[in-house]
């Protein structure tokens, strides 16, 4: 009795350390395809940016690290989130820039300064 | 990623404010607007020789004088405090309502006194204070202070 006990004990502390290894980081929500839903920057030309905003763009972040941006914009590179997902590094074309992230099941948020992209997962 | 994917956009979709963006003018927040043959600009220019370049560089581009109109703006540079000494040889100088010496003057700022810029207007007349007046000065009497 007291054996089946032990192994019932060890079975279930095994069990738990499996679930906490498996356990998904707050960044694995971004593996995904995204709708770019709207863009901020007040520094840019805003006829430009209407175009962009009615256009559309998707973004798809895949786990190797790389992304895709295809719609108004097309585009490839890399990025590193951190695994609480509040922030992130994209370097496309050479060019890298950091952003803030605000992220959860269904919405994305980068900003960086007065810069705001806002996401939605694409259904 | 995405500033410089927006600006190349811009190029694009619409060229006069790639073009103005490619001269290297200093105009913050920089918009250009085409409308039925008319292009309005606005933005914040450094300074007045910015701004009006904008214009120059529109009627290079086949713009019709008529057609544009330059809203851009001239940075307010007092939160800078910056300070110019008044090196006059003599007398004191002439603080103007406008960037000419054809414009009526408001005040005179003592020889040595200290004043503070507020607008770089152009290369000869900037706009600048003391605690009692405000106007346009000619830069040949304003000599830079270095800040401490």
């Amino acid at each position: 009795m007291k054996k089946i006990t032990q192994i019932g004990f060890v079975a279930l502390a095994s069990l738990m350390l499996l679930a906490t290894a498996c356990k998904e980081s707050p960044s694995d929500q971004l593996y995904k395809t995204w709708d770019l839903e709207s863009v901020e920057m007040p520094d840019a030309d805003s006829v430009t940016l209407a175009a962009i905003n009615e256009q559309g763009i998707e973004f798809t972040f895949s786990k190797n690290g790389e992304f895709k941006m295809v719609g108004a914009l097309t585009g490839e590179g890399t990025f590193e989130i951190n695994k609480e997902a509040t922030s992130m590094s994209t370097t496309i074309e050479g060019n890298t820039d950091m952003y803030d992230v605000a992220l959860t099941e269904n919405t994305l948020q980068m900003s960086k300064g007065g810069d705001k992209m806002t996401f939605t997962s694409k259904k | 990623m995405f500033k410089k994917k927006v600006e190349e956009k811009a190029e694009v979709i619409n060229p006069l404010y790639g073009y103005l963006k490619e001269v290297g003018l200093s105009i913050e927040n920089l918009q250009v607007v085409e409308n039925n043959g008319s292009v309005t600009v606005t933005g914040i220019a450094e300074d007045g020789e910015s701004a009006s370049k904008v214009s120059d560089l529109l009627a290079a581009k086949g713009i019709a004088a008529t057609h544009i109109h330059n809203n851009i703006s001239i940075a307010d540079l007092s939160s800078l405090n910056l300070k110019y000494k008044v090196a006059t040889n003599l007398s004191n100088l002439n603080c103007r309502k406008g960037p000419s010496t054809d414009n009526e003057i408001v005040g005179k700022f003592p020889k040595g006194s200290i004043v503070t810029l507020t607008q770089k207007y152009n290369a000869t007349w900037h706009v600048v204070k003391n605690d009692e007046i405000e106007g346009f000065c000619h830069t040949d009497y304003l000599e830079e202070v270095a800040s401490t």
